[in-house]
This record gives C-alpha cells, structure tokens and sequence, in this order.
C-alpha cells in the first residue's frame, strides 16, 4: 500500500521574515533613541552650561560656557558599513569640541597655573570699554583677551585656578539623565 | 572638644593611610595633603586627597538610611613622569587594599583618630594624566595624574 504523501510548500523563508521584524523593530527603537537622546544632549549641555556659571569666579565672558555644544556626528560604524544620508544620523556625546574651546579650557577643568608667557590686554572692564589696556584696579568685567604678542601686557597669575571638574560633572549628568531616559522607555514599551 | 563627620573623617584617615605608606614603601619628600593652592605655595611634590562627592544610594526601599558612600579625588603632583607612574601605581595598589578607617576627635585643635573600619575602594573611575592637552604647562603642572574612586566605609 502505497504511503500518503504529503506536500508542505513553505511560502516565505521563516528565518527571513523574523529577520526582518528584527530589524524593523530594532530600527524603530534605534530612532526612539536617537530623538530622545538629542534630548538628553541638549539637557546635559544646558546643565554643563548652569555649573559654569554658577561655579566659575569671574563669571563675566560665558565663552567656555558659549563653547561647549551638542554636536550630530556621523556614526564610524555606519560609514564603515556604507549607508548613506539620513542612515548614518546618530547622536553621539561629547563635552566640548576642543577646536571650539577658548585655550584655557582645561585649566578650567584640571585647575592649575596658566604659564607665565601669557600676552595679552585687558578689555570690556570699567572705564575701559574695549580698549586695549592693562588692567584697572577694580575693574571688574574686565576680559583678558590673549594675543601672544610681545607688544601687548603681560599676564603673571598669582594664584592657581581651581579644578572646576565640568567635564566630569557632564559625565555624571549624561548617566544620571540616560538611566532616567532607559527607564522611561521600558515603562513605554510594557 | 569637637568630631568630624563621616567625608572628613575619611579624608583624615586617607592622608594618615597614604603618608604612612610612602615611608614604609621607602617614597621620600612626598607630601599628602588636601588643599589644592598648598601644591603651589611649597608641598610639591604632593597627593592631594579630596571627598570630592556624596552619591547618595538608599540601603533598601523603604528606608531614609544612605550606604556610606563617597567619591574620593586623589591628584598626585609628580617632578616627573617617571614620579608620576610609580606613584599612580603605588596608590591605586594603595587603596585597593583597603584603609582603615578612623573616626576624629579634636582637642585643642589636635585631631586624634581612632580605628573605626574600613575603606573599601568599590571601583576606579579615572586614572589618567592630567593637563595632557595644554602645549606649555606650569612647572608644577606639568607632571599630573588624577585618580577618582568611589568608596564604601565598612564600619567594624
């Protein structure tokens, strides 16, 4: 007696399809991620910013605070794999670009006496409304503008700068603001 | 009569702990203090100790109590970077072995401590060279190392 035989016709690749669902949920949760971390970065720049200020001693420029930004960076890893235009977006952290930074940035940071061969004139202070100048006894607001130039004054700090640590402070406030972010998006998708 | 609190108590037991190593481990000249311009007004080379933060973890839920835990700063201000390896190594082995920790008491402004547990280093968070971009750096500036800890004091 001849066996039954029976035909199964497989229509779509199992394996594939669950490939693909992978890759569809896993792109949607990359770009969930991504807008929220833009969000992130601009709460961690914004809070950087507030330590500056209410922590530096001669809060009068704003320019190592004005520096530090959040910058879009193009993903190495999605160069490297060759997709394009709006598939290489991703959010990438950092404090500060250093191109961007006024020179004395790290002394900010790490604290430290600034080398004596610092030249240059003191403007924007009272009385002296951006002239070039030396400095005004109690001239508060007064800016030191570095040029290098032998012509100019000559800085001599006295006293060390302090560590102000805003770097690590960012560090802190990027892990404190991510876990918040991670909770947050395991609460949505139960 | 006065007592210090817990950040001071373990910044006290750290600079007592560390001074006493660099002469039992045969380091010479090395001062351990915690005031960063004292670096610049003579106590060079030096480690400077700081509780730099309270992270402030709950026990259990339910619970107003805090693990007794801290982030403590060390800044080693080296006169070389020779100097500066060997005493980044010596501290981080330092401090991994656990200090003991010692509560303070002041009488007229002398503070004496008295043994008290332990500090156990949980983990390092930065050990690296300090100042590193900067072209023309200060004498005292130009060999610096930063380690950064966070600790628990286990209380015996």
């Amino acid at each position: 007696m001849p066996y039954n035989t029976f035909r199964i016709r497989v229509e779509s690749n199992p394996i594939n399809s669950m490939k693909s669902a992978l890759v569809q949920i896993s792109q949607s949760l990359q770009w969930e991620f991504e807008q929220e971390g833009e969000t992130v970065a601009n709460k961690m720049v914004a809070n950087v910013k507030d330590y500056i200020d209410s922590n530096v001693k001669r809060p009068n420029t704003g320019k190592l605070g004005n520096s530090i930004e959040v910058y879009p960076l193009v993903l190495e890893t999605a160069l490297q794999a060759g997709l394009s235009g709006t598939q290489q977006g991703g959010v990438a952290f950092g404090i500060g670009k250093i191109s961007d930074m006024p020179d004395y940035w790290e002394y900010v940071n790490d604290g430290g006496v600034i080398p004596h061969d610092n030249l240059g004139f003191f403007a924007g202070g009272l009385g002296l409304s951006g002239e070039r100048g030396s400095p005004t006894p109690g001239g508060e607001g007064e800016e030191w503008v570095h040029t290098g130039d032998s012509s100019d004054f000559l800085l001599k700090p006295r006293k060390p700068t302090e560590p102000l640590q805003y770097i690590w402070f960012g560090k802190e406030e990027l892990h404190r603001l991510m876990v918040d972010l991670l909770k947050d998006i395991e609460s949505k998708s139960k | 009569m006065g007592t210090f609190r817990m950040s001071r108590n373990i910044e006290a037991s750290l600079i007592d702990a560390l001074t006493t190593g660099l002469a039992a481990d045969g380091f010479s000249g090395i001062h351990v203090i915690k005031v960063f311009k004292q670096v610049y007004g003579g106590k060079f080379p030096s480690i400077l100790v700081n509780v730099s933060n309270n992270p402030s973890t709950m026990r259990e839920i339910g619970s107003s109590t805090l693990f007794d835990d801290r982030e403590v700063t060390f800044r080693i201000f080296a006169e070389s970077d020779g100097q500066r390896l060997d005493l980044a190594d010596w501290l981080t082995e330092e401090i991994l072995a656990n200090i003991t920790y010692k509560t303070y008491t002041t009488v007229n402004g002398v503070a004496t401590g008295t043994s008290a547990g332990k500090i156990c280093t949980v983990r390092i968070t930065e050990n690296k060279k300090e100042l590193a971009n900067s072209e023309k750096v200060a004498e005292k500036d130009r060999f610096r190392h930063i380690i950064r800890a966070d600790i628990r004091v286990q209380l015996s």
